[in-house]
């Protein structure tokens, strides 16, 4: 559904991605992880056709984003950081802009808005940067566009809504959709993300279901430290209350998003065992 | 489905665009029909009547110029506002059609609109000088002469503020206006070049037919400024509409 390959990208004479590949498969929530600055936004914007690679290729739904013709850009919602709605009345945005998406599901958008708690009617700038962007995921969803992009979409929103928007989402993903979820927020849609894509420095460290990871290591929490010669041992560092350890080999426990990007982004070439214990490319 | 131009989508986006902006045509409008009530009121209380169409002349012209170079240099904002780029961008619509539409609203539908403001206005205030002095002056005639011959001088005007609409992410009223004067010096100084150059100084004393080149610039020139150089900044503004990132809007 999404095929990125060679590509570069930089901003001014700076390059954010180079030689970059990565490919994404509908039916799945990926949740796209990095760093302040490693990418995750541009990486969107680029799927998206918002901004334009300067090498390689970007395929997304069979087009290229670039292009920005309608009939992939129908298909597409991007719900961007600062993402603002326009002043106008809920009626008349509806009006305005749901005859672009023939797909667009009028009773699945009033539900959403029900689920959010937002109101049906009223100008929409009179919303709070929370509430606009509720509003728009709700029209995003009913849209009913096959490639979703949620740029910090918990960002603004108060503690209900983030439960909300998890099981909205959830409900929302089908098979031949596909969710893409750039975030800082592990712990807010941390449940929801699989498969995991790590980006630093302009490469993608890491594109595995947690299945796979759960397969190649497993995570232990424990009160005092580890030496760092202990034999299985692949990483630890310091939590509140204790340690948290990464192990070779699978294992049961859970597996906490934060640590095992802090492990990626620390040791990338657990990323590289990783691949080797499930075979493949990153 | 054809990407580039359909009639359907043209309609839906020229629909979604008059949506975003009736709110302020209309407030802008009940603003200028307010000022032109109180200077037809004391006109009329001058006894300026006889001054017939000349007033909703000037309305209409003063409106059509500065409501529409103004209102034009501002039709791309959320082409390059930070929030609302992506919006613009990710609409399902050509870059064609999103321009065509621009450019419809603000040539089209601005002159109509304009045309029928201005005569309803005349109906209205003339209505009130007939109850108030029992004099009236006559009515607009959207058919009137003077406002229909400026139309070129005003699409030339609406084309490079159009062009500056897109090309400049921010105080595109100005930018385009200092543009405007910097490529007019500069053509200035290459015709007195060529003056200087092709013969001396006979010119001035207007008698240019012994140099065909200068005949021929004085044919060709009319032509290209009313009926190449709109369309130019339109085709221009299109290529930049069609090329624009977000990063455009940072």
């Amino acid at each position: 559904m999404v095929t990125i390959e060679s590509l570069s990208f930089g901003y001014g004479r700076g390059a954010l991605f180079n030689d970059l590949a990565l490919g994404l498969t509908p039916g799945n929530i990926y949740g796209l992880l990095g760093v302040n600055g490693a990418g995750k936004s541009t990486l969107l914007k680029l799927i998206s056709g918002l901004l334009f690679a300067s090498g390689g290729s970007v395929r997304s739904l069979g087009h290229d984003p670039a292009k920005r013709a309608p009939s992939f850009l129908l298909d597409v919602f991007l719900l961007a950081e600062d993402a603002q709605a326009p002043s106008m009345q809920v009626a008349d945005y509806l009006r305005a802009k749901a005859p672009f998406y023939p797909r667009f599901d009028r009773a699945a958008f009033e539900r959403y808005l029900r689920e959010f708690e937002l109101p049906s009617a009223g100008n929409l700038a009179a919303l709070s940067h929370g509430q606009q962007k509720k509003f728009l995921l709700a029209f995003g969803l009913a849209s009913q566009a096959r490639l979703v992009l949620l740029d910090e979409p918990t960002n603004g929103l108060d503690i209900p809504s983030k439960s909300v928007l998890r099981r909205v989402i959830t409900e929302a993903l089908t098979p031949d959709r596909l969710f893409v979820i750039s975030t800082h927020q592990v712990r807010d849609l941390g449940p929801l993300m699989d498969p995991i894509v790590i980006l630093n420095k302009g490469r993608v460290l890491l594109n595995r279901t947690l299945a796979e990871i759960g397969a190649a290591l497993h995570m232990t929490q424990q009160s005092s430290p580890l030496a760092a010669d202990t034999p299985n041992l692949l990483f630890s560092e310091p939590t509140v209350g204790g340690f948290w350890s990464v192990w070779r080999g699978g294992g049961d426990g859970p597996l906490d998003l934060e640590v095992l990007f802090n492990a990626i982004v620390a040791k990338p070439e657990l990323a590289q065992s990783l691949v080797a214990a499930n075979g493949g490319a990153a | 489905m054809n990407d580039q131009l359909s009639l359907q989508r043209l309609l839906y986006v020229l629909r979604s665009d008059l949506m975003r902006t009736y709110r302020s045509v209309l407030l802008i409008s009940g603003t200028a029909a307010l000022v032109a009530l109180v200077v037809s009121l004391f006109g009329a209380y001058d006894g300026d009547v006889e001054q017939a169409p000349l007033f909703y002349r000037i309305f209409f012209i003063a409106a059509l110029f500065a409501w529409g170079t103004i209102a034009t240099s501002v039709c791309f904002n959320d082409l390059h506002g930070r929030g609302t780029n992506t919006a613009f961008l990710l609409l399902p619509a050509s870059a064609l059609e999103k321009t065509a539409s621009r450019l419809l609203l603000h040539t089209v539908g601005l002159i109509a609109y304009l045309l029928v403001l201005t005569t309803l206005l005349s109906f209205v205030l003339e209505g009130i000088n007939t109850l108030w002095i029992g004099e009236r002056r006559d009515f607009f005639s959207p058919l009137d002469g003077l406002g229909w011959s400026l139309l070129p001088h005003f699409l030339v005007t609406q084309g490079l503020f159009f062009l500056g609409a897109a090309w400049f992410r921010k105080v595109q009223f100005v930018k385009t206006i200092g543009a405007v004067i910097g490529i007019a010096i500069g053509l200035g100084l290459v015709g007195v070049a060529i003056a200087w150059i092709v013969g001396p100084m006979q010119c001035l004393n207007a008698n240019c037919y012994q140099f065909p080149f200068l005949d021929w610039l004085g044919h060709a020139a009319p032509i290209a400024y009313f009926y190449l150089l709109p369309p130019f900044c339109w085709f221009v503004a299109w290529l930049r509409v069609s090329e624009a990132q977000v990063s455009h809007g940072i």
